[in-house]
């Protein structure tokens, strides 16, 4: 991907010393090239650990954040192979794979996989990675508390998968475990206790790595980074974290009591003695539906990056973006009991009324990502070509969202296939589309190197039709009166018919990862020659070597937008950055000399140290980890200046 | 393609729920239509041809104040609609000419006539039980669960309740005209542990003197089971039968 652009007419000359642009003058016309100054171009080293002791003990971000994406992989393949089971089973009508009993289990644990330990971690795994790089931080604000959560994780999710193998299987009363069946009589094997201790675990994980979110966004953005400049992605990152903060722990509250009423004989949902399942629902729903959003904020943070990149516009209408996220983080904290619609004990006209509202916004989204794109020159590389299929999937989702929303509707459609297609739709088919825009996206960030282009387009295309196989015909299945979570099914109508369909269309939804498994092998033989910004993208993570070095970050470019490296590299067109005048270059030195010097990154070594209450201690260490000689943790005002 | 497996609306209500859902669906699909039609606009139109920047746009308010107070409209005519319809599924013609008490337990059901004391109790197996209504009358249902939560649902009534133990719910209905038999019709829609997927029943619906000749009948015919000690025998086999 190299721009040649009709109105450059020569190269600039680069800078005589990376690492700043002290006594440089920038070129008349052209663009600037990203790999020009940063330090070093990022080959020959991974800035990943190198051992397995080095795994374990890391506390690096990057580390982390990859150890999280690829758990998540791990746990979406034994998620999706479970997935073969249920598919497998209901190919045809009655009994022929798997006993009611496991399919019950599997179905649960299915869900407990792809919603706890699949779809949240990945979120996690790109705040991990992605977010200190992003607002021009060196790691995440407390590395160990990070490393603490992710092994919190892990563990976790060990412990739900043991259920397996113990005595009664394991936990078989659904993602959402509603007493009294998730109860000691309901439910009595050590396989539901194990379910338990899991959620609680890696809940706790998740509450964990949310305060570290908070954290790192408000105490570690670099000078400049002023909130408004934050990319959407770190935006959305944030307001998730908050989220979280709300939602975990009260399931983690909700489990506790259930682990009490199993093994210490309370009484919180046992209705023999005077305890209230619907409470349980309450509780678990309330945790339930912001745990819809903190999933997918994540996700279409990462579209929202992925757009604007490949159609080299800026995020069309950023601040309303910045305002219906979090008018939808406000609101899904009072839409919960949607779900429960049927109980017949909740007020429907309110919940009905929050719950269409939150269309609002979210329809807000996507003529936002309309918008970035209208005008744009977009260029269908695997990411946009994925983020563009997330879309499509999404805006289906949505208008099944809409249906559901309405109690009428669903007193007939709640718990049938119809929500069963729903919810892969707005949660499975979006959710593996952004991922794979993700993955395509930064991969060439993370080890250096390109994933093809072309076994990207036919991945594309086979996820495309084997998800909407998979899961647009239960939309009927639903409508026409199959109740989800059955292992078996009436041979009537055309219930055969689609569901034979949807097993198919997962075996096609299984063979599209083929390709992609081929382009990850093909990548790693061939040499890391990405480059910094190969993209032309955005955001800061693109203004260091690809993979980027130990705490990050040689050099810094200014930042006037919520597109620093677009604006940098784009430097003499019109039109972008804040200002348009003939004299921009002067405004942004001036800028520049105001600013650089407290991006500690910038430092020349010989600069003095001063007193400076600059965002954190931690810039001076990468520094100092950088470079042996260089001792300024602090920086000066005429850094800048002096060459 | 085979017909629908979906039966008709047996009720006022399904009625009344079957045209709200034409209304969403047509109005729904317009809208994915619609969306769908601006994304391939836009990618085909704005595709990259050369490699000039294109014009750098960041807002326009006038068009952000317009997608979002159009949706906003959208959604309240649609949540107006649905408040009407809530209140229109909610009411039924007056004082039940029949009150219907649905039990469900691990893993069936017993539907019992009280007034004229006559039962339903679906038993192991295949057996499943039938749930009789007279046509052109005002039936209510009194709901019960004698173990876990499970849901009533009768895809022709285009309803269901959840029946959640230790909190008895009902529900009334206003059964139409069409007389018939409709085995698929039920179903329990809460997940409720093993045999969950078998937990169905059928509906049938008679006319109204008919109805009274089959439970008279039912009445005379002896050897009654009680649904609660049905019910024990069935909540207490939780490795059940598979």
């Amino acid at each position: 991907m190299t721009a040649t652009d009709p109105r450059q007419h020569e190269q600039p000359e680069p800078p005589e010393q990376s690492g700043g642009h002290e006594g440089w003058q920038p070129p008349a016309s052209g663009i600037l090239e990203i790999d020009d100054f940063v330090q070093g171009n990022g080959a020959g080293h991974t800035g990943l650990p190198r051992s397995i002791v080095g795994w374990i003990t890391t506390t690096d971000h990057k580390a982390l954040g990859v150890a999280y994406v690829v758990a998540s992989l791990i746990f979406l393949m034994i998620g999706g192979s479970l997935a073969g089971i249920i598919r497998a089973e209901l190919a045809e009508p009655g009994l022929q794979i798997v006993s009611a009993e496991t399919y019950n289990s599997v179905f649960t644990i299915h869900g407990s996989v792809m919603v706890y330990l699949f779809a949240v971690p990945f979120g996690f795994g790109l705040a991990n990675y992605l977010l200190p790089l992003q607002i021009g931080a060196p790691d995440l604000a407390f590395p160990r508390l990070n490393a603490f959560s992710f092994w919190l994780y892990i563990f976790g999710g060990a412990i739900m998968l043991l259920g397996f193998v113990t005595d009664g299987g394991g936990a078989s009363f659904g993602w959402f475990a509603y007493p009294p069946l998730s109860g000691v009589q309901g439910s009595p094997g050590l396989g539901a206790d194990l379910w338990i201790v899991s959620i609680i675990l890696t809940g706790t994980s998740g509450t964990l790595t949310a305060v570290n979110v908070i954290a790192t966004v408000t105490m570690l953005r670099t000078p400049g980074m002023t909130l408004f400049r934050m990319p959407i992605l770190t935006w959305n990152l944030f307001i998730t974290a908050f989220m979280v903060l709300l939602a975990f722990p009260v399931l983690s509250g909700a489990l506790l009591m259930l682990l009490a009423d199993r093994t210490f004989g309370t009484h919180f949902f046992d209705p023999v003695n005077g305890g209230s399942p619907i409470l349980w629902q309450h509780l678990f729903w309330f945790f339930g539906h912001p745990e819809v959003y903190i999933v997918a904020l994540p996700f279409f943070g990462v579209v929202t990056e992925v757009f604007s990149v490949f159609s080299r516009r800026p995020t069309f209408g950023y601040k309303g973006l910045v305002l219906a996220t979090l008018t939808i983080g406000a609101l899904s904290t009072s839409v919960w009991a949607h779900h429960m619609f049927v109980t017949g004990e909740v007020v429907l006209q309110f919940f009905a009324l929050t719950s269409v509202l939150i269309a609002v916004p979210t329809g807000v989204k996507v003529f936002n990502w309309i918008g970035t794109m209208w005008g744009g020159s977009i260029d269908f590389a695997a990411p946009m070509k994925f983020a563009i299929g997330f879309l499509v999937t999404f805006v289906g989702g949505g208008m099944t969202g809409i249906i559901l929303a309405s109690p009428t509707l669903d007193f007939h459609l709640s718990d049938s296939y119809f929500v069963v297609a729903h919810f892969h739709y707005v949660m499975g088919g979006t959710v593996v589309f952004a991922l794979f825009s993700a993955i395509y996206f930064w991969w060439p960030k993370v080890t250096g190197r390109f994933l093809s282009e072309r076994l990207g387009t036919v991945h594309f295309w086979m996820l495309m039709v084997g998800f909407n196989m998979t899961f647009f015909f239960m939309h009927f299945l639903g409508r026409e009166g199959m109740a989800r979570r059955t292992a078996d099914y009436r041979p009537i109508g055309n219930f055969e018919r689609w569901n034979q369909i949807a097993s198919l269309g997962y075996v096609v939804l299984v063979l599209s990862f083929i390709p992609f498994a081929i382009s990850i092998v093909q990548s790693f033989r061939r040499k890391p020659t990405a480059g910094a910004d190969p993209w032309h993208a955005n955001t800061l993570e693109w203004a260091t070597t690809s993979p980027p070095a130990e705490h990050n970050f040689s050099w810094l470019p200014p930042i006037r937008s919520e597109r620093p490296v677009f604006d940098f590299r784009w430097l003499n067109y019109d039109d972008v950055g804040a200002s348009g005048t003939s004299d921009a270059w002067d405004a942004r030195k001036e800028h520049d000399e105001h600013w650089l010097p407290l991006h500690q990154w910038s430092l020349h070594p010989d600069d003095e140290p001063t007193a400076h209450t600059g965002p954190t201690e931690q810039p001076g260490r990468a520094l100092r980890d950088r470079d042996a000689s260089g001792d300024g943790a602090g920086e000066s005002d005429d850094a800048a200046d002096s060459p | 393609m085979i017909g629908s497996a979906l039966d008709p609306p047996i009720t006022d209500q399904a009625g009344d729920i079957d045209r709200i859902w034409d209304l969403f669906l047509y109005l729904g699909l317009a809208v994915v239509v619609f969306v769908v039609a601006i994304i391939l606009y836009v990618i085909i139109r704005y595709r990259r041809r050369d490699d000039q920047l294109p014009r750098q746009k960041h807002y326009n308010i006038p068009i952000e104040i317009t997608y979002t107070v159009v949706p906003l409209l959208v959604v309240l005519v649609l949540f107006a609609i649905t408040v009407v319809s809530i209140n229109a599924v909610e009411d039924s013609d007056g004082d039940p000419d029949l009150i219907v008490d649905v039990t469900a337990f691990q893993w069936q059901w017993s539907f019992e006539y009280p007034d004229a004391g006559v039962a339903v109790i679906g038993g192991p197996g295949d057996e499943t039980p039938e749930l009789v209504l007279p046509a052109n009358s005002t039936v209510q249902f009194d709901l019960r669960s004698l173990d876990v939560v499970h849901s009533f649902w009768v895809t022709a009534f285009r309803f269901k309740r959840d029946i959640i133990p230790g909190s008895p719910s009902s529900f009334t209905v206003d059964v139409g005209d069409r007389v018939g038999n409709y085995v698929n019709a039920g179903v329990c829609a809460e997940y409720c542990g093993l045999d969950h997927a078998f937990m169905r029943f059928g509906v049938r619906v008679l006319a109204p003197s008919d109805f009274d000749a089959w439970l008279a009948e039912q009445a005379a015919a002896a050897g009654l089971v009680e649904p609660a000690s049905g019910s024990t025998a069935a909540g207490d086999d939780t490795e059940g039968d598979t």
